[in-house]
C-alpha cells in the first residue's frame, strides 16, 4: 500500500506516520512539502491514498488538484489542512478531494475518513460540517413577487401582459370588482405604484412563467 | 483754452491710468485667489505707492507660491508615508496571522497525535487503574489544546484572512458576507459582476477592509435590516458598493458615528487614486461607494475562485 503524504510542516509529516504506522502495518510512505515535488510524485506512480495540506511553502496546492486528477481520477485525496474556512472547503471538494479534514482532528479522525475514503464515501467532521450546514441554511430574503399568494400571482402574470382587469376577470371567472381589489392589493405588497411598473418588474425578473 | 484742455487732459490721461493700474492688481489679485499662483502684476514706473503696492504684492505671491510648494510636497510625503504605514501594517498583520496559524497551530495539533499516542500506549498499561486517571488527564489536555487552537484561528483570522491571501478578493468577499450574515442575521444580499481576472494584492486588501468596515458600522450603528453588496469589475476600475437600510449617517463630518472610521476608508481608497462617497438618507439607509482603478497586478493570487 502506498501513501503519499503532502505537507510543508517536517514535525506534522513525522507525527501523522508515526499514528499511520500503527495501524498500517505494511503501508509504505512517501513525503513531498512543495507543489513541484507532489505533482512528480503523482506523475511517477499510482497511490492509494493521497495526504494533501493547502498551503505548502506558500503555494496552494488546490490549484494543483484539477491537474492531479486528470492524471489520477481514481486517488483518494484527503485534504488535511489547519484551514477551517467554508470556502477552503468547497474548493477543495470541488476540485476533487472526497474528504475535508482540519489537521487538530487528525489524531482521532484520521482513520476514519480514510475508512470512508476507500470505500468511496466521502467524510467531513462536524466543525466542518456544521459550517456548511449553517450557510445552506441561511434563509434567503423574498423577492416581492414571492410574497404573494396563488392566486395573486396569477393575476400579477396576467397584469404584466397587459391584460385588462376586465379580460382577467372573464379569464378567471371572477368579478372584475375582486380582479380590481386583487391588483391593488398586488401593487401594495411589492411597493409599486401602476401597471407599467408592474410589467417592468416582471421584464426585469424574467416572469413569464406560473410559480413551480 | 488750449492750456486748460491739455491740464484737463493730462489730468484725465493720469487718472485713467491710475485706474489701469488698480484694474490689474485687482484681476491679478483674482486670478492669484483663484488658484493661478504664477500670475504677477506688472509693475508701473514712477507711480510712487502704488508701484510700491504691486511690488508687495509680487513678493507676498512669491512668498505663498513658495509656501504652497512646500505644502504640496509635505502633502506628498504624507501620501507616500500613509501608504507605506498602510502597507507595513498589513504585511505586518500577515505575517503574525501565518505564523499563528502555520506556526503554532501546527506545533499544537503536534502535540496533540503526540497524545493520543501516548493515550494508547494507556491501553496497554498494566495497571489499569492508574491507566485510566492518566487517560482521563490526558483527555483533558486535548481538549485545552483544541481551545488553544480555537483562539489562535480566530486571532489569525481576525489579524488577515487566509482567505483573502489564498483564494482571492471575490472569495474572501463571499465568506465575509456569509459569516456576517450567519453572525447577525441581518439579511445580505451580494452580487459580484464580470470578475474574469486576478485582481491587484493593494486593491484586494483595500476592498476587503473597506467592506469590513462598512459591515462593523452597519451592526454598531445603522439598526438595519437588510444589506445589500455589489462588486462590479468596470473596463477601467472595480466598483464596490455597501447599502443598508438603516437609520442613515449623518451626511456630513462628524457623521454622528465613527468618523476616524470613516477617515481610514476614505484613506485606504485615496491612497490607490480612488473615490469614496458616503450617503446617509435619513431613516432609509446608508450607501458607501467606491471605485479604484485597476492597475497591473504586481503581485497576484495563487488563484481566485468565485463560490
Amino acid at each position: 500500500m502506498h501513501i503519499l503524504l503532502s505537507d510543508d510542516h517536517v514535525l506534522f509529516r513525522a507525527g501523522l506516520i508515526r499514528i499511520l504506522k500503527e495501524k498500517f502495518l505494511n503501508a509504505s510512505f512517501e513525503e513531498v512539502s512543495t507543489c513541484p515535488e507532489l505533482f512528480k510524485k503523482i506523475q511517477e506512480k499510482e497511490w492509494d491514498l493521497l495526504i494533501l495540506d493547502i498551503s505548502m511553502r506558500g503555494q496552494n496546492s488546490l490549484n494543483l488538484l484539477p491537474d492531479i486528477k486528470k492524471i489520477r481520477p481514481k486517488l483518494p485525496i484527503i485534504v488535511l489542512s489547519m484551514y477551517e474556512e467554508r470556502p477552503f472547503v468547497i474548493r477543495a471538494l470541488r476540485e476533487g478531494a472526497l474528504a475535508y479534514l482540519t489537521k487538530e482532528r487528525a489524531s482521532d479522525e484520521l482513520f476514519r475518513a480514510i475508512d470512508a475514503v476507500w470505500s468511496g464515501r466521502r467524510y467531513l467532521p462536524e466543525n466542518i460540517a456544521t459550517q456548511i450546514a449553517d450557510h445552506l441554511a441561511l434563509k434567503k430574503p423574498e423577492r416581492p413577487h414571492e410574497t404573494l399568494s396563488p392566486r395573486e400571482y396569477e393575476i400579477f402574470l396576467l397584469l404584466s401582459q397587459a391584460q385588462s382587469v376586465s379580460q382577467i376577470a372573464e379569464k378567471l371567472g371572477l368579478s372584475p370588482k375582486t380582479v380590481s381589489t386583487h391588483r391593488i392589493r398586488i401593487l401594495e405588497k411589492m411597493g409599486l405604484r401602476s401597471n407599467h411598473e408592474l410589467m417592468h418588474y416582471a421584464v426585469t425578473h424574467s416572469l413569464s412563467q406560473p410559480p413551480l | 483754452m488750449l492750456t486748460l484742455f491739455t491740464i484737463i487732459s493730462v489730468l484725465v490721461a493720469a487718472e485713467l491710468s491710475l485706474l489701469r493700474i488698480i484694474r490689474n492688481l485687482s484681476k491679478t489679485a483674482r486670478q492669484f485667489g483663484k488658484g493661478n499662483f504664477d500670475i504677477r502684476v506688472p509693475v508701473p514706473k514712477h507711480h510712487g505707492e502704488l508701484s510700491e503696492l504691486a511690488l508687495e504684492f509680487n513678493s507676498m505671491a512669491e512668498a505663498l507660491l513658495q509656501r504652497h510648494n512646500e505644502l504640496l510636497k509635505a502633502h506628498d510625503r504624507l501620501k507616500t508615508l500613509s501608504r507605506h504605514l498602510q502597507n507595513a501594517r498589513e504585511e505586518e498583520a500577515r505575517r503574525i496571522a501565518r505564523e499563528l496559524h502555520d506556526g503554532i497551530g501546527q506545533i499544537l495539533t503536534i502535540i496533540k497525535i503526540d497524545l493520543a499516542t501516548l493515550q494508547k500506549k494507556c491501553l496497554t498499561c498494566k495497571e489499569t487503574s492508574k491507566a485510566s486517571a492518566i487517560e482521563t488527564e490526558i483527555i483533558k489536555i486535548k481538549e485545552s489544546i483544541d481551545e488553544a487552537i480555537k483562539f489562535v484561528r480566530r486571532i489569525s483570522s481576525e489579524l488577515r484572512p487566509a482567505v483573502l491571501d489564498r483564494l482571492g478578493f471575490p472569495s474572501a468577499l463571499e465568506w465575509q458576507t456569509r459569516e456576517f450574515e450567519i453572525r447577525t442575521s441581518i439579511s445580505t444580499q451580494l452580487e459580484i459582476k464580470n470578475i474574469k481576472e486576478s485582481i491587484d494584492e493593494d486593491i484586494s486588501t483595500a476592498l476587503f477592509r473597506v467592506t469590513q468596515e462598512a459591515l462593523t458600522n452597519v451592526i454598531r450603528h445603522a439598526n438595519a435590516s437588510e444589506v445589500h453588496i455589489s462588486l462590479i469589475c468596470n473596463e477601467n476600475d472595480f466598483s464596490l458598493s455597501i447599502r443598508d437600510n438603516g437609520k442613515g449617517i449623518a451626511n456630513s463630518p462628524p457623521y454622528g458615528i465613527n468618523t476616524s472610521g470613516i477617515i481610514g476608508m476614505e484613506e485606504r481608497v485615496r491612497l490607490l487614486n480612488g473615490q469614496f462617497s458616503i450617503l446617509g438618507e435619513h431613516q432609509k439607509g446608508t450607501t458607501i461607494r467606491i471605485q479604484i482603478p485597476k492597475r497591473k497586478p504586481h503581485r497576484s493570487y495563487d488563484a481566485y475562485t468565485t463560490l
